[in-house]
């Protein structure tokens, strides 16, 4: 090839790189980037998409509406004892059932994919499902611990502490079983001539499991605990169909709230500011965890 | 306390047979090596007696007891295995007390044990480092480190050499042998590099297909083995083996009709097996090439291929009926494509049954 010729044929290949990556950059930018402008953008007006007219700007009002409103911070610790608790329950609860499905019996193929099946359901029939469940009269939850255990009825969805407790059953419901797959795929990445190494260094199981199984596989139980509170802090799906935030505002959570604004009364600017903080949080949440799991890759 | 014993030893996988009945007895104290080609099932004999493995058939005795359904954690054994298996997420000296802890002793009774055995090894600069950032010869001392805080009445080596180089190998290799003899530790070491089993052992097992083929001292199998396969397997070269013919009731020839010179005592004793067909064998060191004769009485003829250095020996490469094989050159000369005489006068012959391979 000539000199010549090879500048041409860079410059084609400068040229079919170009078309291969535009479509999906057009998309990108069309779909996330432009969103995420136009929504910082309207979190500084007066500004509903019901009235294209007449928005003002307002500077930071929209924020300082939000954060100094006490009912945020109701919202706020709502949000984070639910999404702690169910986060919490499912991560121990998860662990525990991968670690009893490390075991060898038979059915066991059939015991996991059986497990994994909740999460592989909508959220909001999810939610729906529960709520017939949850019902104080004719619930199968009721029926059970009024018949067969001697409880009174639980009001599962109408008092607010135990409304709290029906959400994060559900929720733990549903998503524990996301916990389990990827503590699965985490224990059995562990390499098995480090526990038969174990077994003739005489270690119980527990010592095996607490020394070997957990620091290995800490770095993917990170990672999943990172994937579950991004996507508990903006869950909506389940608590909509299951207590509608309901009683009262009791099992609003945040993002519940901010389709509330955005969505019912329709304060566009309102709500955007609402996203933008809970945008905010999130990200400032997984970063620790992220560095955290930086920190536990690197040892 | 701990002597062990092989009791008719199986394992099988499905159908294959890796481990068929073998019997074998390890005295206390003993350093007995495994030898044999992969696939031999030296390796899982050595997992059998850990208890990593379940016996197909027979059993395992240490001492009196009969260890069959003992967990591993039970046999009180330590094992140093082929690809270190040290816990990566250790640092070295946690890795090394890891037996320990796990077995509850006080912090300040670690410390001193570790002292103890990383001074044994050499290994005390190494005590705060990343395993990830030791070289191989290092992570092997480590594990072997941790094999041995703890005191085992057996220690198994599952080749915990193959993985390293040249240099590190001849460092554990000493390593080993001073470590077997400080801690007078009843020792089952597997490999398939003869000179390491040559150096090492107390007694040999030479395995083939999941068989023992023969036990003995290292000088024993090198000089006289009892079988084909283990001549051929120990020494570097192996032995040469001929196969040999009477003809006509009196005369010895070679298996491609040519005339091999036997002396007369020689002759005798090749007469007096009774065979019409043996495997004459003899090591290549006690085989010498001439170009003339000088009155010897044992002597073929021969035509070298080539001459090839090994361990800083001149071996003559000849072939005979197809088959290589190999005699010893006194100098260097450049002896390729000459024709002379493979002249041998070694008093131990040594003849083999064609069929079983074992000495006659």
């Amino acid at each position: 090839m000539s000199d010549y010729d090879y500048k041409k044929y860079e410059r084609n290949e400068k040229l079919i790189k170009l078309l291969f990556l535009w479509p999906s950059l057009a998309i990108l930018l069309f779909l996330i980037a432009y969103p995420f402008v136009m929504l910082i953008y309207y979190s500084f007006f007066n500004f509903s998409f019901l009235r294209p007219v007449n928005n003002k700007f307002i500077g930071l009002t929209n924020y300082l509406l939000i954060l100094t409103d006490t009912y945020t911070w109701e919202r706020f610790i709502f949000t984070f004892k639910y999404v702690g608790l169910s986060v919490s329950i499912q991560f121990i609860l998860g662990i525990l059932i991968a670690w009893l499905l490390q075991r060898n019996f038979r059915g066991k193929d059939a015991v996991f994919t059986v497990v994994l099946m909740p999460m592989m359901l909508c959220p909001i029939v999810v939610g729906l499902l529960w709520r017939y469940m949850f019902n104080t009269e004719w619930g199968i939850i009721n029926y059970f611990l009024h018949n067969f255990l001697g409880f009174a009825r639980i009001e599962w969805l109408g008092v607010e502490q135990n409304s709290l407790w029906a959400t994060i059953i559900a929720n733990t419901w549903m998503w524990t079983p996301f916990m389990v797959l990827l503590a699965s795929a985490a224990f059995s990445s562990v390499p098995k001539h480090l526990y038969e190494a174990a077994s003739v260094d005489r270690a119980s199981g527990w010592f095996k499991f607490t020394n070997i199984t957990l620091p290995l596989s800490a770095p993917i139980l990170v990672l999943a605990l990172i994937f579950r509170l991004m996507d508990e802090m903006k869950q909506f799906d389940l608590i909509y169909t299951l207590t509608g935030g309901g009683p009262g505002d009791a099992t609003q959570t945040v993002s519940f709230t901010l389709y509330k604004t955005a969505f019912q009364y329709f304060y566009t600017g309102e709500g955007s500011a609402w996203a933008f903080i809970l945008l905010i949080i999130i990200i400032g949440l997984s970063s620790i965890l992220i560095r955290l799991l930086n920190y536990l890759s690197e040892r | 306390m701990a002597q062990i014993r092989l009791e008719n030893l199986s394992k099988y996988y499905g159908k294959v047979k890796a481990v068929d009945e073998i019997n074998l007895e390890i005295k206390d104290n003993e350093f007995v090596v495994f030898l044999g080609p992969s696939g031999c099932g030296k390796t899982t004999t050595l997992r059998c007696v850990a208890g990593l493995e379940a016996v197909t058939g027979g059993n395992i005795y240490f001492g009196d007891r009969r260890v069959n359904d003992f967990e591993p954690a039970d046999r009180n054994i330590a094992m140093v295995f082929q690809h270190y298996a040290l816990y990566p997420h250790l640092k070295v000296h946690r890795n090394i007390t890891f037996p320990l802890k796990a077995e509850k002793m006080p912090p300040s009774e670690r410390k001193k044990k570790v002292k103890e055995v990383s001074k044994l090894l050499g290994i005390e600069n190494l005590l705060h480092r990343r395993i990830s950032d030791l070289p191989d010869g290092d992570k092997q001392k480590v594990a072997l480190a941790r094999a041995i805080v703890r005191t085992p009445e057996v220690l198994l080596l599952d080749e915990p050499l193959s993985a390293l180089d040249e240099v590190f190998r001849e460092q554990m290799r000493i390593e080993f042998l001073k470590i077997q003899k400080a801690l007078q530790v009843t020792t089952v070491y597997v490999t398939h590099d003869q000179r390491e089993a040559m150096m090492l052992a107390d007694k040999i097992v030479v395995m083939n297909e999941g068989k023992i083929v023969e036990t003995g001292n290292p000088q024993n199998l090198y000089e006289e083995p009892q079988n084909l396969f283990t001549g051929y397997f120990i020494g570097s070269p192996g032995m040469n083996f001929f196969n040999c013919r009477i003809k006509g009731g009196r005369d010895v020839v070679l298996g491609n009709g040519e005339d091999i010179s036997f002396s007369e005592t020689y002759r005798q004793k090749a007469l007096s097996l009774s065979k019409v067909d043996f495997v004459f064998g003899i090591r290549p060191e006690y085989l010498f090439f001439k170009e003339k004769l000088n009155g010897e009485p044992n002597y073929f003829k021969i035509k070298l291929v080539n001459v090839e250095r090994i361990h800083e020996i001149n071996y003559g490469n000849f072939y005979l009926g197809g088959d290589l094989y190999k005699c010893f050159i006194s100098n260097g000369e450049e002896l390729g494509g000459r024709e002379g005489f493979a002249v041998f006068n070694d008093p131990k012959i040594l003849f083999y049954d064609t069929a079983s391979g074992k000495i006659l």
